[in-house]
């Protein structure tokens, strides 16, 4: 769309005003506030959307107060490939007319007017583009939002073709529906779906259980066939065990009689044996008594004996404990008298170590005497001698004296005076006299004169800085006499001399004093002298007081070898001594034992008397009874007895064991189990067999083949509608993502021109490294700049505003292309933009008005100033 | 001159898994009416039994009610005996429907062939059964059973009717086994006048053995799948020791319908709707259609529609899986058609490059992708 003309007339504070546009450009509208710039834009949407006969509050507010008059509103506008006049009047005398000058004129009035241009509008015109383009000065800050169907019409042409128009959108919502159809929004499977499945879960289920029952109902159908033949052969098998088992159970019974036999005459063996038993107990019984007498009498005889031994036996005992008693009595008395030989030759050794001892005392005694008198002599030289130190400060002085000098010297005049003939010259106030060719000369140390007196006086005096040197060796040599004087030395070497002496006499004062520590080991000399008195003291009364059982050992040597013999001596005696101890415990313990075995024999010889009486008494009780040889007699019959039966037993025996008992038992058993278990397998196959016939029959009664081909039935149902419903939604979500993918392929095409455009202005306002983000409703959502990017929200408003005025630039830009599009409509923004902002954003609107049409309405002229190229009208 | 109706393979309570419940319902519904049918025949025909060859229940286990309605319907109709005989599908095992206490108490017009004994229905008129015991005989159980026929039919004039079930060694198409009823010795017997006619079942279509004209498979009264050629018929047969006479009577109102069409217009298509229009009784017809060829996205929504307006009309109507055979190729016409452009056109493009891929399956839901598209767009 393109405006070409507006006239207002009575429409609100506008009487009459005309205003032409630049259709292929820029117009600045500027006016005062209240002037009326944005009437002309109400003014153009009240012309195209509002028919004259409204009575809407926006055409009542158009009308100018206190005057009775009615709005009118006159428009040229060139839309899409129509070009047309088009006029209304609202209120008083209303009216619309239409004249259209391409592509074919036409001319409208009233209704007709209004819906023609309704329709060429709605053919033609954006409308949501002509919102977006649109920035007013009440209107918020926000990016304007480009939808990809509106956006994306405009750029058909100029981009690549790709149709977005309202049929691809209603499009996409049915291929969307469809999807949704069978998929939820996430791209899972609905509720319905999965329900479904589960459906057929449970059907396959239901179908498998009762498949399984089917078979069970086949399997237990050969089951039972085979049974019955397994039945048929186990009852012929058990009549065949039942004849077998009569047959062994008549061998059996003639076999217990021939066992019972046995038994009775084993029982009759058994009783015959007991009373053979019988009569040998008795026998021996008898010949036992007789032993026991005969036993007792030798018993007492030995017992005699024994006693008599014992008696014999306790009088030595007796003689040789007397005997051991006399031995030991006599080796105590020897050892007594080795121990005090021995405590003398102990005193003796010790008295000499002694004598020893004070010796080595008195020794240290003389030492620590010598070495006083060494320190007393050392310690005079030390207190007369210089240290070192006081030797080393003297010498450093006089090196420093001789270094001051020789500075002196250097530094300082030399006089020379040498005597031509015999004169007396007086220098520095001193008379000499000088012989022919003598010679006087001296460094000049302050002043030098030399005054022949009455005749001439010559002074020298030296310069300030051999002053200095003069002050410093005086100073010097000041210093080292002072030195030397208070030493009382006469110069260095002599303390030097004396230093050294002093070293010497202290080091002989060191070695007298670790002497002394030596000998004293750490107690004093009085103590020393004390102990050598009491010493001496001990020495000399021993002897006096010593024991004559023994010689006194001549010296220390023979003192200790006395004491080792004596030792010697004691320690043998003490061992002997031990060995009678011995033998006298040995002779104690014999006669101990003789005694207890006199006691013995004496109480054996009691006991056997007694036994022997009690023997002889019961073999006479015994023959009383019966008398030996009817013992013998009665034992002789009950062995013949037994003989007799165990003949009888043998023959029977032999005749059950010729029977093959075991054998016998072992068929028959074996034939009774045989029998039996066939008996319980019958009963088992029996009842098996009942039960199957019953699980069979109940199968029929059930009608499970029926069941199992509705369940079948139902499975395949199930299955055939997920599979249908799969194929379905398989193919809705492939066209689905299809479609997507292409339809965003399409929008992508369409953001990425917008975005160049809108970078492109925004390198001639904020530089070239300027880039924006938008969203998928080609809304900026960022801009990066300088490497940095910020989201719109962080952005000051002021850019957010020339962000949100180069949008709607790009846009127009891009879309405006033979007559399509619509203009750009800046209503008094830029209201928070620097000067220098300004500048470069009146660059880029004259850059931008270039390729589509723009118009400002603004009260500050000065804002735009900088855009180029345009129409500027004054309200 | 005996007369009396000859059927077989009823299969009572058959389900057949690709029929939803209301078909199954009608066509259970049918074959016990067919009982009735077969009885009211009898009478028009003054037939005074009917044998039943074997398979007259589907299995020994379906429902009971499937029994006590056949009952039912052979009590109603009195004056006709029905002699059943057990075949493959219900022999006479331990779970045998007729050993059921339902079949024990049966009405008295309905007979078990139970044993190979011959049953001297009316004076000088024999039935000789040869029931299956199981599921799997081992020998030939109809010339088991004849082995034991004395001579008396040759001297006292006796009609005898032999009662099988099972496969005959002349169709067996060399699937010849140990219980294969061999068709020379059933010949060799007709021929000696040991027996008068051989009432056969087990093959569904009406067919006539051996070349005697006195061994018939009756087929079954109610067709059971695509592959019989004449099912639907019982025999009228009219017999004694000269004659034979055998006349087959429709009694079945189902069909089942396998048509094989070769698609590469859109006039295919419509005669294909067109020949499903005509196809009458649809709610008793099971129609499988085996299509190929190839058709565009317009053709084959177009035909998809007809199937979906004709898929609640028929018991059954659907497509041989093998959904390959049919190519669907869109064509430039489909594209004019459904007028896309932009990014709609470039999805047409991709899909129908995809629906033309050699992976079938992605090929299968590229061809839906395309189809629903189409009719969105048209919509």
């Amino acid at each position: 769309m393109r405006l070409h003309r507006i006239h207002l007339t009575n429409f609100r504070g506008v009487q009459n005003r005309s205003i032409e546009f630049n259709t292929n450009g820029i117009t600045i509208v500027e006016g005062n506030n209240e002037a009326g710039k944005s009437s002309i834009f109400d003014a153009l949407h009240m012309v195209l959307y509002e028919r004259d006969s409204a009575r809407s509050h926006r055409v009542k507010d158009a009308q100018p107060v206190n005057r009775d008059v009615g709005p009118e509103v006159a428009v040229h506008l060139s839309v899409g490939e129509y070009q047309f006049e088009y006029w209304k009047r609202w209120l008083k005398n209303i009216g619309t007319t239409l004249e259209i000058s391409a592509p074919v004129p036409e001319n409208h009035t009233g209704r007709a007017a209004h819906e023609r241009v309704e329709q060429i509008l709605a053919e033609t015109l954006d409308a949501d583009l002509w919102d977006a383009l649109r920035m007013l000065q009440s209107g918020d800050l926000k990016m304007p939002a480009f939808t990809a169907e509106s956006f994306g019409k405009a750029l058909d042409i100029s981009t690549d073709k790709v149709a977005l128009d309202d049929s691809l959108s209603s499009l996409r919502d049915r291929v969307e529906k469809h999807y949704l159809a069978f998929w939820t929004k996430t791209g899972r499977v609905p509720k319905e779906r999965a329900s479904k499945k589960t459906e057929a879960k449970r059907a396959r289920e239901a179908r498998d259980d009762l498949q399984y029952r089917m078979n069970s109902v086949d399997a237990d159908q050969a089951k039972l066939v085979k049974l019955t033949d397994t039945l048929g052969h186990l009852n012929d098998q058990e009549r065949e065990q039942a004849v077998k088992l009569e047959h062994l159970t008549e061998q059996w019974d003639s076999t217990e009689s021939l066992r019972r036999d046995v038994d009775r005459f084993a029982l009759e063996t058994g009783k015959a044996k007991a009373e053979l038993e019988h009569a040998r107990a008795e026998q021996q019984d008898r010949k036992r008594l007789i032993e026991e007498v005969k036993t007792a009498e030798s018993r007492a005889k030995k017992s005699q004996t024994d006693l008599s031994t014992a008696k014999e036996n306790l009088k030595v005992a007796v003689e040789q404990v007397t005997k051991a008693e006399e031995a030991l009595t006599c080796a105590i008395s020897v050892l007594e008298h080795l121990t005090q030989h021995l405590q003398t030759a102990e005193q003796d050794r010790e008295h000499y170590a002694q004598l020893k001892r004070l010796g080595e005392l008195r020794g240290n005694h003389n030492r620590v005497k010598e070495a006083q008198q060494q320190q007393v002599e050392a310690k005079k030289t030390i207190d007369v001698c210089l240290s070192r130190n006081d030797a080393d400060r003297i010498a450093d002085a006089e090196g420093a004296k001789n270094a001051a000098e020789a500075s002196f010297t250097q530094s300082t005049a030399k006089v020379m005076a040498t005597a031509l003939c015999t004169i007396a010259v007086e220098i520095n106030g001193e008379m000499v006299s000088l012989e022919q060719g003598d010679i006087k000369e001296r460094h000049v140390v302050d002043v030098w004169e030399l005054v022949l007196p009455e005749q001439l006086r010559v002074t020298v005096q030296i310069g300030d800085d051999s002053k200095h040197f003069a002050d410093k060796f005086q100073a010097a040599q000041k210093q080292y006499e002072t030195l030397c004087l208070e030493a009382s030395v006469a110069d260095t070497i002599e303390a030097r001399q004396q230093a050294t002496a002093r070293e010497e006499a202290e080091k002989l004062y060191q070695e007298a004093e670790n002497v002394i520590t030596a000998c004293l080991d750490g107690t004093i000399i009085d103590a020393l002298v004390a102990e050598i008195i009491k010493q001496s003291e001990v020495t000399d009364s021993y002897k006096s007081a010593r024991t004559t059982d023994c010689p006194f050992p001549a010296d220390a040597e023979e003192a200790e070898r006395a004491f080792d013999e004596t030792v010697q001596q004691h320690e043998t005696q003490k061992a002997d001594m031990d060995d009678l101890k011995q033998a006298l415990n040995d002779a104690q313990r014999d006669f101990a034992t003789a005694e207890t075995k006199v006691e013995q024999a004496n109480k054996s010889q009691v006991e056997t008397e007694k036994g022997l009486v009690i023997a002889e008494t019961a073999l006479a009780d015994a023959r009383k009874v019966t008398d030996d040889d009817a013992v013998k007699n009665n034992l002789d019959t009950k062995s013949q007895q037994l003989n007799d039966l165990r003949a009888s037993e043998d023959n029977v025996r032999s005749q059950l064991e010729s029977k093959n008992v075991e054998a016998l038992k072992q068929s028959l058993e074996n034939a009774q189990d045989d029998h039996e278990r066939t008996k319980e397998n019958i009963q088992a196959n029996e009842q098996e067999q009942r039960r199957l016939e019953g699980a069979l029959q109940q199968a029929g009664a059930d009608g499970i083949s029926t069941l199992l081909d509705q369940a079948e039935s139902k499975l395949q149902a199930i299955e055939r509608t997920v599979r249908s419903e799969d194929l379905k939604a398989d193919a809705a979500k492939l066209l689905y993502k299809t479609f997507e993918k292409h339809r965003q392929s399409a929008h992508e095409r369409c953001v990425e021109p917008f975005k160049q455009e809108v970078e492109k202005l925004g390198h001639l306002v904020f530089g070239n490294d300027f880039m924006v983000t938008l969203d998928e409703n080609m809304r900026v959502v960022s801009r990066t700049l300088n490497q940095e990017t910020l989201s719109l929200d962080q952005l000051s408003t002021g850019t957010r505003e020339q962000i949100g005025v180069l949008c709607r630039l790009a846009c127009a830009s891009i879309t405006s292309i033979d007559g399509k599009g619509a203009p750009v409509v800046i209503d008094d923004a830029l209201g928070w933009s620097d000067s220098d902002r300004l500048q470069t954003m009146g660059q880029a609107i004259t850059q931008a008005g270039k390729r589509c049409q723009v118009v400002i309405l603004t009260c500050m002229a000065s804002r735009y100033g900088n855009v180029g190229e345009a129409r500027t009208v004054r309200l | 001159m005996v007369r009396f109706v000859h059927t077989a393979d009823w299969q009572l309570g058959q389900c057949r898994d690709y029929l939803d419940e209301d078909a199954q319902t009608r066509l259970n519904e049918s074959r016990i009416e067919a009982i009735s049918a077969i009885g009211s025949l009898a009478v028009e025909e003054s037939c005074s039994f009917v044998v039943v060859c074997g398979d007259v229940f589907e299995h020994n286990q379906v429902n009971r009610r499937v029994l006590s309605r056949a009952l039912s319907a052979m009590k109603e109709a009195r004056d006709v005996v029905f002699y059943l005989l057990p075949g493959n599908h219900d022999p006479l095992n331990a779970s045998s429907i007729y050993y059921s206490p339902d079949f024990q108490s049966r009405p008295d017009n309905v007979y078990l062939l139970d044993s190979a004994d011959p049953v001297e229905i009316e004076p000088g008129v024999e039935l000789i059964g040869a029931p299956w015991p199981n599921k799997e005989p081992t020998s030939d159980l109809v010339t088991d059973a004849c082995s034991y026929l004395s001579d008396d039919a040759l001297d006292n004039g006796r009609v005898r009717i032999v009662v099988g079930h099972g496969g005959t060694d002349t169709l067996a198409m060399g699937r010849v086994g140990s219980k294969t009823i061999s068709t020379t010795s059933l010949e060799s017997l007709i021929g000696q006048g040991r027996i008068h006619y051989v009432a056969l079942g087990d093959r569904h279509s009406t067919t006539s053995v051996g070349n005697t004209g006195r061994i018939w498979y009756s087929g079954s009264p109610e067709p059971t799948d695509f592959r019989e050629t004449d099912p639907g018929n019982v025999l009228i047969v009219d017999v004694d020791e000269q004659i034979v006479e055998v006349t087959p009577k429709p009694v079945g109102r189902w069909s089942f319908v396998e048509e094989a069409r070769v698609l590469t217009s859109g006039e295919d298509v419509d005669l294909l709707g067109e020949w499903l229009t005509a196809i009458s009784d649809k709610k008793r017809a099971i129609v499988q259609l085996d299509l190929s060829g190839q058709v565009s996205v317009k053709q084959k929504a177009r035909l998809d529609e007809i199937l979906a307006s004709y898929c609640d009309e028929f018991a059954h109507l659907t497509e041989k899986s093998d959904w390959t055979s049919l190519v669907l190729i869109p064509d430039n016409m489909d594209e004019q058609e459904v007028g896309l452009s932009g990014y709609a056109l470039a999805t047409w493009n991709e899909l129908k490059a995809e629906a033309l891929s050699s992976n079938p399956e992605k090929a299968r839901i590229a061809k839906e992708s395309l189809a629903i598209m189409y009719r969105i767009a048209k919509h």
